[in-house]
């Protein structure tokens, strides 16, 4: 989809600039903005095939930057998709590309009150930081839920979330790295008179550094306690293999107490006796129920 | 052999059968024997990294290339490519597959850039090739930790072993490039046409350090939760061997006071050896069922 709003920011000399909108282009729509803009249609479609390329660009008649935007997947808590999100200054125009709708764009860029183009541009990238803080923290959340399924679990699964998890913050993280290194880019291209500019400037800088760290304090959180969760699931097992090895003692008691008064020799009275039956069942049994309780009492019957 | 040589009025590669010493050309180590100048250059940029002379510059920058190998699959390989940059010519050395790659890649649609910008293009190709190996090696690493989850052996594991091992080895590669860059940038010229270009390629190569960096440590630090997960297949093994060998001694122990040689109850009942082991499968597979329940036989 291509849409052009006119007269929607300001230029460096205060001149009106018109927005082009290209989301999901078709390669039509890629060839006509190409046309319009009067810049190479490679230039457009590069980014959107994902090559690796410098995330800001600067030629003699264009500026190009681009960057990562979590956008959250509908009703699924803490997963969400990286969308690049490339901006492109060409003479007359502010552009944004990108393979979907990015939701705060539309309200960012108000022909009302229009923005000056760097300002805007910080303006944005805030507006992205700002969604990598949440997406960061419901990823996190979900390390809480893994651990109520630690308690129980058998088998790695939990350890596989967790690595799940892992990744998703690691590409968070490189995100954030990549937005990091644009903003420090976009401070060769500020104005040195503009301080209230610059003030954007640092702060975005400040806040984008924040969200790095909290990011950045998850991830290690998580890597350390990979190797914990690990850990407890082979404790899970090892109960199990605690209790099975007490109940095969439990069963292998049975196989002496009655098989002495099975052997083939002359046994004495014991065949005869009326009460023998008796006498040695429930002799296994005192057994039995004594194994079992001093088992029990030192927690090898036990499986929490 | 012909050696590609970059046509600029025509923008089309054409086979040069020598070096003449202007413009773009490919050359593999061969192809510059009987050219003194550039031979002692190419020599001393292998002692150095980088040699500069004026306004030549010879610099020799690790590129990274992926390769299988018979025992662990997918891995990195690094070599070197040797760029010799004056004001009227720009000579890229190396292997002869990189070459092709490289002049296929990335110098396909050159049109009239100068050779400056060319520079830059060959640089950031060389930065940008840890980052495209560094990719595939982590897409590689994350289908072996999948694979581990019904491995008993360490095939898997060693592998692992060999990928980090190769990112680690992206990433020293990048410093290097790093340190070659900037050590390049001291020796030109601020008001040179290449100063901006280096300086934008060193940017570059330090974004590009910081994100393979980070994907090396990131996945360095959870390999001990593999050596876990190895280790808890052995274990689910032994806890599924452990319920059966328990189900087998049931029956045994349930039937055994009726092997003694004592008057036992119900001896006169018809039925009693059907009766025994309805008992006796029967506590077994009561057992049975709780264990499933608990999860005892989970694989």
């Amino acid at each position: 989809m291509m849409r052009i709003i006119r007269d929607c920011l300001l230029s460096g000399n205060a001149n009106r600039r018109s927005w082009m909108a290209l989301v999901n282009p078709s390669a039509l729509e890629l060839t006509q903005a190409a046309m319009t803009l009067d810049i190479p249609e490679s230039f457009l479609r590069k980014r959107l095939e994902g090559e690796a390329s410098r995330p800001i660009i600067k030629q003699e008649r264009l500026i190009s930057l681009q960057f990562q935007v979590p956008i959250p997947e509908d009703g699924r808590i803490g997963q969400f998709l990286l969308v690049p999100l490339s901006v492109y200054f060409v003479p007359g125009y502010f552009v944004t590309l990108a393979e979907q709708e990015i939701p705060f764009l539309s309200t960012l860029i108000d022909p009302q009150k229009p923005r000056k183009r760097w300002e805007l541009v910080l303006r944005i990238i805030a507006e992205v930081t700002r969604l990598y803080l949440p997406t960061a923290r419901a990823v996190a959340r979900e390390m809480a839920m893994v651990e109520r399924d630690l308690r129980q679990a058998q088998r790695h699964d939990v350890v596989y979330r967790g690595l799940d998890i892992h990744d998703r913050l690691l590409a968070l993280d490189l995100g954030l790295l990549q937005l990091e290194y644009v903003v420090s880019e976009i401070g060769y291209f500020l104005p040195t008179e503009d301080k209230d500019l610059l003030e954007i400037h640092d702060d975005t800088r400040i806040e984008l550094s924040q969200v790095r760290d909290q990011v950045d304090s998850d991830q290690e959180t998580i890597n350390e306690l990979l190797e914990s969760y690990a850990y407890v699931v082979h404790n899970n097992v090892n109960h199990l293999f605690k209790f099975m090895a007490a109940l095969i003692i439990l069963v292998t008691i049975p196989l002496f107490i009655p098989g002495a008064a099975a052997m083939n020799v002359p046994l004495g009275p014991l065949p005869h006796w009326r009460y023998g039956f008796a006498a040695v069942t429930g002799g296994l049994i005192v057994v039995e129920i004594l194994t079992a309780w001093i088992f029990y009492r030192k927690g090898w019957l036990r499986l929490e | 052999m012909d050696c590609p040589f970059y046509d600029s009025h025509a923008a089309a590669w054409v086979p040069g059968k020598h070096y003449t010493g202007e413009g773009l050309f490919l050359l593999n180590p061969e192809q510059i024997q009987g050219y003194p100048a550039l031979e002692a250059a190419l020599r001393r940029c292998e002692d150095q990294r980088l040699y500069c002379e004026k306004e030549e510059m010879t610099l020799r920058l690790p590129v990274a290339l992926l390769e299988e190998d018979d025992r662990f699959g997918t891995v990195a390989r690094m070599t070197h490519l040797t760029l010799h940059h004056t004001p009227q010519s720009l000579i890229i050395l190396g292997e002869e597959a990189l070459l092709k790659t490289l002049q296929q890649d990335w110098l396909g649609t050159l049109g009239q850039i100068p050779l400056g910008e060319l520079l830059q293009r060959i640089l950031l190709n060389s930065i940008y090739s840890h980052e495209r190996v560094a990719r595939v090696l982590v897409e590689r690493l994350q289908e072996l930790r999948m694979a581990l989850k019904t491995a008993m052996g360490n095939v898997e594991l060693r592998q692992i072993v060999v990928l980090n091992r190769d990112l680690g080895e992206l990433v020293i590669a990048l410093r290097e490039t790093g340190l070659i860059l900037r050590d390049t940038l001291r020796a030109t010229p601020g008001e040179a046409a290449a100063y901006p270009l280096l300086d934008a390629a060193l940017r570059e190569q330090r974004r590009i350090e910081d994100g393979v960096n980070l994907v090396y440590e990131r996945y360095l630090t959870v390999t001990n939760a593999y050596n876990g997960i190895i280790q808890n297949n052995a274990h689910t093994v032994m806890k599924v061997m452990t319920v059966w060998l328990a189900l087998l001694m049931m029956p045994i122990a349930f039937i055994m006071p009726f092997h003694m040689m004592t008057v036992l109850p119900l001896e006169h009942w018809h039925y009693l050896w059907f009766g025994l082991l309805a008992y006796v499968f029967g506590v077994t597979l009561i057992f049975a069922i709780w264990a499933r329940k608990h999860g005892f036989f989970a694989m």
